[in-house]
C-alpha cells in the first residue's frame, strides 16, 4: 500500500512533513517495548478508536503481521503522522493532537507493547526518536 | 424587566398550554403530540420540529444540565449515534454496541427500564455493531409499545410502560427478520472469534453437519440460524398506520471483496401481531419494474448484484399513505463495471403504499452511482405555496450536495430537474452513465467538482500553484468519476467534492420549519481526491486502493504476490492530502456547508452560517507571504432541529474547532440565521438532538461521547 502512496508521493511534490519524513532514521536505544504509553492514556485512545476509527478498521486489522509489515522498524513520529494528517476517512486531520497520540497509544497496546509511566506526547520530534519494535 | 415581562408572559403561556397538552395527549400534529417528539426526526414528516418557545433567543445562554445519563455505564459503542424520543411522559433510546432499549425519566435521568437480546454469532459478525440511531414508538391510545431492531437483525416489540416483550408479538415478542426474505437460513459457524472485519472478510458461514461451539477457542456453531450474507441494521423503524416499516443496511460498499451481496429489502410488519405484510425488493427481480436497469441482470446472487440497502430513517405522509424511503447505492462504492445500467431502486426516492407495498413512485438522482452517493438522510416534508399554487412537497438531501424536492404525492419534480451531460469513466470496464438529474432549485449548499474559478487566486503566483496542483486530477463541474491510480496514461485521480461524506450525510441532514416552509440544511463541504486500482484478492477488477490478501474469506493471493506496506483498509488514506499548500485549501471559501437556509415556497436560499463560526486561516509558505487569508467555516456535520424561534445546532462530532472543554450548544435566529446564543456542552454533539416539554419545562436533549464515555446529556432552564 505504500507502494501505492510512495506513487502518489512522486506523483505530488508534497510539502507534507509527514509525507517526507518515511523511513526517517532512528536510534535503537528507545523503543515501543520500553513503556512510552500510559494505560490510561490507552484507554482514552481506545474511546477514540471506537468513535471514530471501528466503523471501518476493526482491531484485527491493525494487529499481528499486517501491522508488523508495515510499521516495524520504523518511528513512531511515522506512524503519528500517517494517522494524524489521513485519518480518518474522508475527514482527516479533525481529532486533536492528543486525541490522535491516544490512538496510537492504544494502537500500541492492541500489539502488546507494554505500558509505561509517562504518556505518550503529541509531539513529532520526540516520537521520532522511538522506534517501533514488534515481536 | 419591562422589556422581560411579556415575553415572560408569553413563555408561560406557551408552556402552560403545550404541558397541559402533553400530559392530555394532545391531537397529533403529523403523528406528534406538540411538545412531543415521537418519531426519530420529530414527526412522521421529519420536520424536526418543534412549536416549543419556553427556551428561546432571550435565555439560551442560561440553559444549564439537568442531568446526564450515562450510556457507557451499560457497555461500549462507537460514537453515540441516537437520537432519542419522547412520548406520553418518558424518554427512549438505545445504547451500546448490542443496541439495548432503554426507558429514561425525562426530569432525573435516570433509567426505568432497559432491554437487549442475545443474538450470539449473529451479533458477533453483525456488519453495524452499534447502538444505532433510535427506536419507534406506537400507541392506539391504551397500549403503547417502543420498537427496535437489532444489530443481529431481529425486531422486537416492547411494552413502553415496562419494557417488556409483546408476547403477542412475533414469538415472545421478537420476529427474526432474516426470515421472510425469501432466502434459506442455516445454522451458522465462525472460524474466528473476532468481530467482522469491514468487509466481506471474516464472515460467519453455514455450520457443518455436528459441528459444536468450542467455549475456550470460541469458535464453532453456537447454535444461531441465520442466512449466509451480510445484512445489518443501522437506522429505526418508522411506524405508519399500525405498520412497521422496516428495511436493512449491509456491509461498508467501499470494502467488499465478493462479486454478490445481500440487496436491500423495505417490508411491512402488523404492529399487533409482528405478521409480514409485505416485501420491496430495492434490487427489482427479474419481471419486476425495473430489472431491466440491470443490464447483466439482477437476480440475488447473480454477479454484481448487491446492496441498494435503505440504511437512512424514513419519513411518512400518513394522510396518503405513503413511505419514503431514502435508499443507498449498489454494490461497490467507486466502480460498477460489474453492474452495467442505472441500477435501479439505488440512490433513488421510492414512495410505498404502506398497506399494500406497491411502489407509488420513485424519483433516481444518481444513475449508476460510483461516487458513495447513498441517499444518507431521511426526506423532509413541508405544504409550501408554489407559483400561487398549494403544493405538498418532499425535499430529499442528499451526500452529492443538491435538494431534490417532489410533489409527494405524484413524484413530480418541483422546480425542474434537468439531465445533464456528465464527465465519463476512463477506467476500463467501467460504463458511467451519460447523464445525472441536476436540479434547477434550490442552488447546492457544498461544492460541486473543481473548476478553475473554484481555485484561491489571491495574488497570480498562488492562482498558477492552485491551478498547477488542481491540473494533477481531473477536473469538472460535478459527477466526476474516479480515475485509475495505475494508468499508464491520463489521469490517475480525480477531483471528490462532494466526498463520500456529503454533502449531507447521517450526522447532518436537514430540519425544517411548517409554519414558514423554510429549510435548514446541515452539511459538509470540501476537496478530496479519489481513485481505484486493483485489489489483489478481491473478485472485483477495481475497488479504492485496499489489499485483502491473507484475510479469511478474500481470493487467494496471486502467483508472485508480494504484500505491500500499507495497513488493510486504509484505500483512502491519500484522499484529503493533496489539495492544500502550505497548508492552505486550493479551494476559494464560499459560503458552503455549516446551515443553509431555502425558502421552499419559492426555491431560494435565504441565509446561510457557517458551524460554529469563522476559523481564520494562516500559512508559513512562502506563497502567501503579505497576504491575508480569509478565514474558512467551520468543518464538521452540524446537526440541527428547529423550534417556534430558534434553529439549534450541535456541531457534531468532526468540528475541529470546538472540541473538547470547547465544545458549545448553538442558537440561531431562525428568519435571519445570526446567533443568538450558544452554551457549554459536555463535548460535541454525536447525533441530532431533541426537544420536548416534560412538567411543563422544555428540554434539549442530545448525544456526546465514545467507546466507554457515551451520554445523553439534557439541558433546561433554571428555575
Amino acid at each position: 500500500m505504500l507502494l501505492w502512496a510512495g506513487t502518489i508521493c512522486m506523483f505530488f511534490p508534497l510539502r507534507d512533513a509527514a509525507a517526507q519524513s518515511a523511513h526517517r532514521k532512528v536510534s535503537d536505544s528507545l523503543t515501543t517495548r520500553s513503556g512510552v504509553y500510559t494505560s490510561p492514556q490507552a484507554g482514552r485512545g481506545r474511546d477514540v478508536y471506537m468513535g471514530n476509527c471501528r466503523n471501518c478498521h476493526t482491531p484485527e486489522t491493525h494487529t499481528g503481521a499486517t501491522f508488523k509489515t508495515v510499521w516495524n522498524k520504523r518511528s513512531l513520529a511515522d506512524l503519528y503522522a500517517f494517522v494524524r494528517e489521513r485519518m480518518p476517512k474522508n475527514d482527516p486531520g479533525t481529532l486533536s493532537d492528543e486525541e490522535y497520540a491516544d490512538v496510537v497509544a492504544y494502537l500500541l497496546r492492541m500489539n502488546k507493547m507494554p505500558a509505561g509511566k509517562r504518556e505518550l506526547a503529541p509531539d513529532s520530534a520526540a516520537l521520532a526518536k522511538i522506534r517501533i519494535k514488534l515481536p | 424587566m419591562k422589556k422581560l415581562f411579556p415575553v415572560a408572559l408569553a413563555i408561560l403561556a406557551v408552556s402552560g398550554q403545550l404541558a397541559a397538552q402533553s400530559s392530555q395527549s394532545a391531537k397529533p400534529v403529523r403523528g406528534n403530540p406538540p411538545g412531543e417528539w415521537r418519531y426519530w426526526a420529530a414527526d412522521a414528516w421529519s420536520t424536526r420540529y418543534s412549536p416549543l418557545d419556553q427556551i428561546n433567543a432571550a435565555n439560551f445562554d442560561s440553559l444549564k444540565t439537568a442531568w446526564q445519563w450515562n450510556a457507557g455505564e451499560f457497555g461500549d459503542d462507537e460514537y453515540y449515534r441516537a437520537t432519542p424520543l419522547y412520548a406520553n411522559g418518558r424518554l427512549f433510546t438505545v445504547a451500546t454496541t448490542r443496541r439495548m432499549a432503554m426507558a429514561i425519566d425525562p426530569a432525573t435521568g435516570k433509567t426505568l427500564w432497559n432491554w437487549k437480546l442475545d443474538e450470539g454469532i449473529r451479533w458477533q459478525k453483525a456488519p453495524r455493531q452499534f447502538a444505532g440511531r433510535g427506536l419507534a414508538y406506537w400507541t392506539d391510545g391504551s397500549n403503547e409499545r417502543v420498537v427496535v431492531i437489532t444489530p443481529g437483525y431481529h425486531l422486537a416489540s416492547l411494552n413502553a410502560k415496562t419494557g417488556k416483550p409483546d408476547p403477542s408479538f412475533g414469538t415472545n415478542g421478537v420476529v427474526d427478520l432474516m426470515e421472510g426474505l425469501g432466502l434459506q437460513l442455516v445454522p451458522l459457524a465462525v472460524d474466528d472469534s473476532g468481530p467482522l472485519i469491514i468487509s466481506d472478510a471474516a464472515p460467519y458461514r453455514q455450520a457443518k453437519p455436528g459441528e459444536k461451539w468450542d467455549p475456550v477457542k470460541k469458535i464453532g456453531a453456537d447454535g444461531t440460524r441465520g442466512v449466509l450474507g451480510q445484512i445489518a441494521n443501522s437506522s429505526p423503524a418508522i411506524i405508519v398506520n399500525d405498520v412497521i416499516i422496516v428495511g436493512n443496511s449491509s456491509i461498508h460498499g467501499y470494502y467488499p471483496i465478493r462479486y454478490s451481496n445481500l440487496p436491500g429489502y423495505i417490508r411491512g410488519f402488523d404492529i399487533k401481531t409482528g405478521k409480514q405484510l409485505w416485501k420491496f425488493n430495492l434490487v427489482p427481480q427479474p419481471g419486476e419494474f425495473g430489472a431491466e436497469t440491470w443490464t447483466n441482470g439482477s437476480k440475488v446472487g447473480s454477479e454484481g448484484v448487491g446492496k441498494n440497502d435503505a440504511w437512512a430513517p424514513y419519513t411518512a405522509d400518513p394522510e396518503l399513505g405513503l413511505v419514503y424511503i431514502p435508499v443507498g447505492m449498489p454494490l461497490l462504492d467507486e466502480y460498477g463495471g460489474h453492474r452495467p445500467g442505472a441500477n435501479l431502486f439505488g440512490n433513488s426516492i421510492v414512495a410505498i403504499d404502506v398497506k399494500t407495498g406497491q411502489r407509488k413512485w420513485h424519483y433516481q438522482m444518481v444513475h449508476h452511482d460510483i461516487w458513495d452517493y447513498d441517499t444518507p438522510m431521511a426526506p423532509n416534508l413541508l405544504d409550501v405555496t408554489v407559483n400561487g399554487q398549494p403544493r405538498k412537497v418532499l425535499a430529499a438531501t442528499t451526500k452529492q450536495g443538491w435538494v431534490y424536492t417532489f410533489d409527494r404525492a405524484t413524484g413530480e419534480p418541483i422546480w425542474p430537474i434537468v439531465e445533464t451531460q456528465v464527465l465519463q469513466s476512463e477506467v476500463p470496464g467501467e460504463q458511467t452513465w451519460p447523464t445525472q438529474p441536476i436540479p434547477s432549485k434550490p442552488a447546492p449548499y457544498s461544492q460541486q467538482g473543481l473548476v478553475e474559478a473554484d481555485l484561491i487566486d489571491y495574488t497570480p503566483a498562488i492562482k498558477d500553484s492552485a491551478l498547477k496542483l488542481a491540473q494533477k486530477c481531473r477536473m469538472g463541474p460535478y459527477f466526476i468519476p474516479a480515475a485509475d491510480a495505475t494508468a499508464k496514461t491520463g489521469y490517475r485521480c480525480s477531483w471528490y467534492s462532494p466526498g463520500a461524506s456529503g454533502g449531507v450525510n447521517i450526522d447532518g441532514g436537514a430540519a425544517v420549519d411548517p409554519e414558514t416552509g423554510t429549510m435548514f440544511v446541515a452539511s459538509i463541504t470540501g476537496l478530496s481526491t479519489i481513485q481505484v486500482q486493483k485489489d489483489p484478492c478481491s473478485e472485483f477488477r477495481y475497488s479504492s486502493p485496499r489489499d485483502n490478501c491473507g484475510l479469511i474469506g478474500a481470493l487467494p493471493a496471486p502467483a508472485g504476490y508480494v504484500k505491500q506496506a500499507g495497513t488493510q483498509g486504509d484505500g483512502f488514506s491519500n484522499r484529503a492530502s493533496f489539495s492544500r499548500i502550505g497548508g492552505v485549501s486550493i479551494l476559494k471559501p464560499k459560503e458552503y456547508g455549516g446551515i443553509t437556509a431555502y425558502n421552499m415556497n419559492s426555491g431560494d436560499k435565504t441565509w446561510w452560517t457557517s458551524n460554529g463560526g469563522m476559523i481564520p486561516v494562516t500559512s508559513n509558505d512562502p506563497l502567501f507571504a503579505g497576504v491575508k487569508l480569509p478565514p474558512q467555516p467551520g468543518s464538521g456535520q452540524a446537526q440541527v432541529i428547529s423550534t417556534k424561534t430558534l434553529v439549534i445546532y450541535g456541531t457534531g462530532r468532526s468540528t475541529t474547532h470546538l472540541r473538547g472543554g470547547n465544545a458549545r450548544l448553538f442558537a440561531v435566529d431562525k428568519a435571519t440565521g445570526k446567533q443568538v446564543g450558544s452554551v457549554k456542552i459536555p463535548s460535541p454533539t454525536t447525533a441530532v438532538p431533541m426537544t420536548f416539554m416534560h412538567q411543563g419545562k422544555q428540554y434539549i436533549v442530545f448525544a456526546v461521547g465514545q467507546g466507554t464515555g457515551t451520554s445523553l446529556v439534557a439541558l433546561t432552564l433554571p428555575r
